[in-house]
């Protein structure tokens, strides 16, 4: 039998009232704990050594790679070849253009101002801990707008730099949440006409999302920005970022209004029939009683949607924007750097999960603040 | 206002229907003409007559024999059978591996749980497009032919992509995997009897193409090894670096989204259920099998059809570095016929109906299981 | 970590000593002491929330428990062994909720444990299952699935799972719970007549009736500890057969 450390000692007798008592503190080494998670038995002891020694194998040569035989500075390829393991000078050399692509050099406080105010935006979400829904909104807007004044300049003495000279993570994070901004109220009618009883809503609903979704995402981005300047006329053409945005927007909105849908049915019957009891219209019905519960219902699969399109916007560069993803690529394609495109794609992903990491960990504070207020 | 004994309501539905009606079409007029002046000024046919007449160019690899001579038809033909060929093997190995890496967290071993969460997070949260690039840029890393790894008996990795042994099909194993099949179809939606018979036919079918060559006067299977070669390999049969990165991607990828499912689907089989099979006295990986995986595949098959789903749209970003697909086929074409209103039209109409026959898979085998059990 | 096996003590099924148990703070078990002989019916009964359900889904292996020693049919439980790893035989568990298998048919329901565990031929577990079944009266429900059937058969259907692996000690928890007041009874008779069959059964309920209709000794549990203990029926395998005949066989 096992030592089970110390025990408060036990009362003597069991008279007729029971004997409560606190719980007895029993203090385990941490050797022993460590034995009774990992090694209980045969079988978890072996499958605790085996993956033990995985990860050591791995993390040796992940560690021997990325630290130990890596080198950081180097003015040329040549002098990353000497190394055997990752070439961090390409990052080194050329992180400018990763973040930040093809923007004027003597203008880049402007991009890297803008990582600023979205940083700031985001501090002030996580400090207000999306409390104050309504004034958080107001403040990513208010940063929406910040972006184009400053990115596009022709205010304020601003030197004017049209939108295909922007690049990098300020493109990503502003497609992202323009194409969110547009698309969730976009959802929010979609998903209504879809559950509604007006006919001809519904069917365009209905065929608008179910033409969609089937389609890749990369295939209507193609297809939006060949065909949209065709169909508008030169006047109203939102020129190539526009045209990405609202297909993003269109899109994203295309899986977020299904989720909506999901959650306005699943709304009892009786909310309805207890509204319209109260004398409630239709429109009335929706805005005030089943869209704000099925937005709550919802919020596990919203935010699981959001990480979606937070990762589509990686796709961009297949109509040729220059995205985070795409400034990466650039700044090793066409050089003597090529060899090392690995090391700037591990620091690309590093990029991504932490921003999706923070709006998942944003979720679900938000899930959590609904769940004790409900 | 009473139109005709309709009540104020109606009447308001009525006035509605009409708007968005009028709306739709001013809207619907407006981008004809738009699209049909542009057509006209740029002085492009319609129509798909186009789909008969030949490319005049050729895609990179695909299943079928392929060169420029091939009509606008075969040629999609041939991308929407690689685009499936593609999903269909992402499909069956990132469910394979999903599933194993639910059976092994079943052991619930702190330290292999938190390795696999650690993959999880991370290939989730990466986009598919930065995680094909990284392993393009890995095959391009790889060493040249003369110097490719053997990875096992046969099995070639290098730069120039990876070569495994071909077979030859001949009649003896088309009728084998033909009755494959329809045992696997069987025992899918019967149980009992039927599946049991299903499960005699499938093992009798394949003791007897084993043996057969033996036996009977059947031909063998002919196997072709790849050989080193001079500076590269004969015989075989050579996947692309492109494939190989793509298709390494989209596996990764989609395994961890798989294994998530599958935990969750996991998760949703009621505590109850396993102690009474404790009780009972099963080993853990008999509950697994026989109690777990049964019910939680009910909830897995809704989010499954939705994955299966992403995967053939997934397929497309293949583009990105150069394999031929449904998508990479269209685009080219589009860029050379400038018929981009028939070719989306065609594009989309085949990607519904990929996704289309997904559901309805699903959904068949969701209604036979439903009816099979309720809980 | 292994479950250390002692010799049983003469003819003793489960003994129990000094257990305690606590959810987080809350001290659900309190020092109870319980034995329980081969051959004897024993009652646990209480209000809801005096730790009798807990107590029998400790002896199952069921639940952790923080002191105390834990004996059952001859293997010692303690509250080191981690709970995914207890082995306890010969231990049948009947279920408040039933936790019959809802993919599986009745037949299937009963043989998964004789196939897969006791190693039985397929068709000798059949014929084992189709004599619990109609040993029980529920032989014509024997390819059907769960939700096809009423509670009480799925009640007597799980009774059946757990006897087809001919226990030494069945364990009841609340088996009547879940049925509506008109199904009980004839689960009701199933566990009279196993206890005129001899079988040795600890029952927690808190329907009085079925208490005392069934059961040698009843134990009455308040507030986590166990309280008076009274003589219920007198022990019926003896012969004194009272509310119908017995059940045929066996």
């Amino acid at each position: 039998m096992e030592t089970l450390g110390k025990v408060a000692a036990l009362p003597a007798a069991v008279g007729t009232q029971p004997h409560k008592r606190p719980r007895p503190r029993v203090i385990r080494s941490l050797q022993t704990q460590v034995r009774r998670v990992l090694f209980d038995t045969p079988l978890n002891a072996v499958v605790t050594v085996l993956t033990a020694t995985a990860i050591a194998i791995v993390g040796f040569y992940v560690v021997r790679w990325a630290f130990l035989d890596s080198a950081w500075v180097a003015s040329s390829p040549a002098g990353c070849a000497k190394a055997q393991g990752a070439c961090w000078a390409v990052i080194v050399k050329n992180w400018q253009g990763i973040l930040f692509g093809n923007y004027p050099a003597e203008q880049r406080w402007r991009p890297e101002v803008m990582l600023g105010v979205f940083g700031a935006a985001l501090v002030f979400t996580i400090a207000v801990n999306v409390r104050n829904f309504r004034l958080t909104l107001g403040v990513w807007l208010v940063s929406l707008v910040v972006f184009v004044l400053l990115m596009r300049g022709g205010v304020f003495g601003l030197q004017t730099i049209e939108s295909d000279r922007w690049g990098g993570i300020p493109i990503t994070i502003f497609v992202f949440l323009c194409s969110v901004t547009l698309g969730f109220p976009l959802a929010i009618v979609l998903a209504v006409a879809r559950t509604g009883r007006l006919v001809s809503a519904r069917t365009i609903s209905v065929f608008l999302i179910e033409v969609l979704r089937p389609v890749p995402l990369i295939a209507v981005l193609f297809c939006t920005d060949l065909l949209l300047p065709m169909a508008l006329p030169n006047a109203l053409d939102p020129g190539k970022l526009g045209r990405v945005i609202i297909c993003m927007g269109v899109f994203y909105a295309c899986y977020q209004a299904e989720v909506i849908r999901a959650g306005l049915q699943a709304i009892p019957h009786g909310q309805i029939e207890a509204s319209r009891a109260l004398g409630l219209g239709p429109l009335q019905i929706i805005r005030l009683v089943t869209l704000p519960q099925a937005l709550r219902l919802t919020v596990p699969a919203t935010v699981n949607l959001l990480v979606v399109a937070l990762k589509d916007t990686s796709l961009i560069v297949t109509v040729g924007l220059f995205d985070f993803a795409a400034t990466a690529t650039a700044a090793f394609s066409g050089n003597e750097w090529r060899p090392f495109s690995n090391e700037v794609y591990i620091v690309v992903a590093l990029v991504y999960l932490l921003m999706t990491l923070t709006l998942t960990w944003l979720g679900h504070s938000l899930e959590r603040r609904l769940a004790k207020n409900a | 206002m009473n139109l005709g004994g309709m009540n104020r309501a109606q009447t308001g539905r009525l006035i509605a229907e009409a708007a968005v009606l009028i709306g739709l079409a001013c809207l619907v007029v407006a981008t004809g003409y738009s699209i049909r002046e542009s057509l006209v000024s740029r002085n492009i046919a319609t129509g798909f007559g186009f789909l008969a007449q030949d490319t005049g160019w050729d895609v990179s690899a695909a299943l079928l024999a392929h060169s420029p001579r091939d009509t606008y038809a075969r040629t999609f033909l041939i991308g929407l059978l690689n685009t499936l060929a593609l999903s269909l093997a992402t499909i069956i190995v990132a469910t394979v591996l999903g599933v194993l890496i639910a059976l092994v967290r079943q052991l619930q071993n702190p330290l292999l749980s938190w390795l696999i969460g650690g993959y999880v997070t991370i290939l989730r949260n990466v986009p598919l497009i930065v995680q094909i690039f990284f392993w393009y840029g890995a095959t391009q890393g790889l060493p040249n032919t003369r110097k490719a790894f053997e990875l096992s008996g046969g099995v070639f990795l290098s730069n120039r992509g990876l070569y495994l042994p071909s077979v030859k099909l001949g009649w003896p194993e088309y009728a084998m995997l033909a009755v494959l099949v329809v045992s696997i179809v069987i025992s899918l939606i019967w149980r009992h009897r039927p599946r049991r018979l299903a499960s005699g036919l499938a093992l009798v079918a394949v003791a007897v193409w084993l043996v057969g060559p033996a036996l009977f006067d059947l031909p063998p299977l002919a196997v072709d090894w790849p050989r080193r070669a001079g500076l590269n390999f004969a015989g075989g049969m050579s996947l692309q670096p492109e494939l190989v990165a793509v298709l390494t991607a989209l596996v990764v990828y989609n395994t961890a989204f798989i294994a998530e499912i599958v935990r969750t689907g996991v998760q949703s089989v009621p505590l109850g259920q396993i102690q009474a099979a404790q009780n009972i006295g099963l080993r853990q990986s008999r509950i697994f099998y026989k109690i777990i995986l049964p019910q939680a595949v009910r909830v897995m098959v809704l989010p499954l059809i939705n994955q299966y789903s992403n995967i053939t749209k997934a397929t497309a970003l293949a583009m990105v570095v150069g394999f031929t697909d449904l998508f990479s086929v269209s685009v080219t074409s589009i860029n050379h016929t400038g018929q981009a209103l028939e070719i989306v039209l065609l594009m989309t109409m085949l990607y519904f109906a990929i996704n289309a026959t997904i559901s309805l898979v699903g959904n068949t085998y969701a209604y036979f299981d439903r009816r099979r059990w309720k809980r | 970590m292994r479950d250390v096996v002692q010799q049983p003590r003469a003819e003793e099924l489960v003994n129990i000593r000094a257990l305690n148990k606590w959810y987080g703070d809350f001290h659900a078990l309190c020092d109870v002491e319980l034995d329980v002989v081969a051959g004897e019916t024993v009652a646990i009964c209480g209000r809801s929330g005096s730790g009798k359900s807990t107590l029998i889904r400790c002896i199952a292996g069921l639940e952790e428990f923080q002191t105390g020693e834990l004996v059952v049919h001859g293997i010692a439980l303690s509250p080191q062994s981690s709970l995914n790893h207890r082995k306890v035989s010969g231990v049948g568990m009947v279920f408040q909720n039933f936790n019959l298998f809802p993919h599986m048919t009745v037949m299937e329901n009963l043989t998964i444990g004789p196939v897969e565990v006791a190693r039985v031929s397929r068709s000798e577990a059949r014929a084992r299952a189709m004599h619990q079944l109609e040993r029980l009266q529920m032989g014509a429900f024997a390819d059907r699935y769960p939700s096809t059937l009423s509670g009480g058969q799925q009640q007597r259907a799980a009774i059946a799972r757990s006897l087809c692996l001919n226990p030494r000690l069945m364990l009841f928890d609340e088996p009547t719970s879940a049925l509506d007041p008109e199904l009980r009874s004839e689960v009701r008779t199933t566990i009279n007549a196993l206890a005129r069959d001899g079988m040795t059964m600890i029952i927690v309920t808190h329907e009085i009736e079925l208490a005392r209709d069934v059961s040698s000794r009843i134990v009455w549990m308040d507030d986590g500890a166990v309280g008076r203990t009274e003589a219920g029926a007198p022990p019926t395998y003896s012969g004194n057969g009272r509310g119908g005949g017995g059940l045929g066989g066996a």
